[in-house]
């Protein structure tokens, strides 16, 4: 029989902060205005509230808002030293694991999320079949981006119709292939994703 | 990274086939309205081009689905539209000369795609399939020197080029991804 042992102070240490971590990127999650501003930033970062703003097309006052309470939840923070903000943030990866198996949140799954005021068939989708399915979607998407299954048999495997199938994936296809660069959860990918970069996605990325 | 198939082209397409077979995902791809759909119509009806909605594509553009997500609209332009017509169902035994039916075609196309993708074949739907038997009904029985077909799924052509590949019909087939067909067209456009 094993002795359990008290967590060192050390250890508390390191499970409130990933705790907390963990708490705090599941606000991501639950505010698609919120997943879409931190995605901006992991994206442009080091960046500044009024590249934000210019970029998403928000108000200064709406942008000022989002990215303060990202910073409350210690996912964005300001590193500037008397000049102009510079935000930046780092990719957010946590791995949820439950009897009957696991489930990888990346920042291509927030970014998807953030994505479902600005792209209809995000929105549809998510109404339809909520957010869980989304992620199987995310997770789909690269499946098919990377060579293994054809749009309708990913259908097959969703349970979902051919048609709606073929939405999502065309949805979610641009936005996997720009955060590639920077979730390195994803695989490389065997399709040439260089023509689905930037194109009808609700983000841009600063030259 | 993957290469091209061998019958998929490449950009510069013209000339493009008079006949050209569209999938779901290209009309998904194109919406019900905007300016994609108008580019595209006006495009086939200046180019003097005919497109063809195979039945299994028919029968996806009759699901709720497709009228949740605003693409059933183009049954309607196949009613309206002269240069979008809907193909009958596929005439299994049409043949050209001595190469295989089009119906062996199909079985072939979806043999390979369940092969390529490691999936027992009664999992792998007929559409994507379908098309090689489209081809050959277009070329045997509506005397078509050429097809084409436009497409947005990499293992879908992936399968149709390989069974296409080596067969007489190899000549008279082209494969053109979305994308590239959709730029080729707004190109038309802006030209003078």
């Amino acid at each position: 029989m094993g002795t359990s042992q008290p967590p060192s102070p050390n250890d508390r240490n390191n499970t409130v902060a990933v705790a907390q971590s963990f708490l705090s990127a599941a606000e991501l999650l639950g505010e698609a205005a919120l997943a879409r501003v931190y995605t901006d930033i992991l994206l442009n970062r080091p960046t500044t509230n009024s590249a934000i703003a210019s970029r998403l097309e928000l108000p200064a006052s709406t942008t000022s808002e989002r990215v303060t309470r990202l910073k409350e939840l210690g996912i964005v923070h300001d590193t500037s030293d008397g000049k102009a903000n510079q935000l930046v943030t780092n990719p957010i990866e946590f791995t949820v694991s439950l009897s009957d198996g696991t489930v990888t949140v990346t920042p291509t799954i927030i970014a998807a999320y953030g994505a479902k005021n600005q792209v209809d068939d995000i929105e549809l989708f998510l109404d339809r079949h909520g957010r869980a399915k989304l992620v199987e979607a995310v997770e789909y998407t690269i499946a098919y981006l990377d060579g293994d299954l054809s749009r309708r048999s990913i259908g097959v495997e969703m349970e979902l119709s051919s048609v709606e199938a073929i939405a999502i994936t065309q949805a979610l296809e641009p936005i996997v292939a720009l955060l590639h660069t920077v979730d390195e959860s994803t695989p490389e990918l065997a399709q040439d994703t260089h023509a689905q970069n930037g194109a009808a996605t609700p983000y841009v990325v600063d030259e | 990274m993957t290469s091209r198939p061998s019958l998929v082209d490449t950009p510069p397409f013209e000339p493009v086939p008079v006949a050209l077979l569209v999938d779901t995902s290209v009309l998904i791809g194109l919406g019900t309205t905007g300016s994609s759909k108008t580019d595209f119509i006006e495009y086939m009806t200046a180019a003097e081009k005919h497109v063809y909605l195979s039945p299994y594509v028919v029968e996806e553009l009759k699901t709720d689905d497709a009228d949740e997500y605003g693409v059933n609209g183009w049954l309607a332009e196949a009613q309206q539209q002269q240069s979008l017509e809907v193909l009958p169902p596929l005439d299994e035994g049409i043949r050209i000369h001595d190469a295989p039916k089009a119906g062996v075609m199909m079985d072939r196309a979806h043999e390979w795609l369940a092969k390529l993708e490691q999936r027992e074949r009664d999992d792998v739907r007929k559409t994507d399939p379908a098309f090689a038997g489209c081809f050959v009904q277009l070329l045997g029985g509506y005397g078509y020197d050429e097809v084409g077909l436009v497409i947005d799924d990499r293992k879908a052509e992936q399968a149709l080029s390989a069974v296409i590949t080596g067969t007489d019909y190899e000549s008279a087939v082209r494969l053109f991804r979305s994308g590239e067909f959709l730029e080729m067209v707004r190109e038309f456009h802006r030209s003078p």
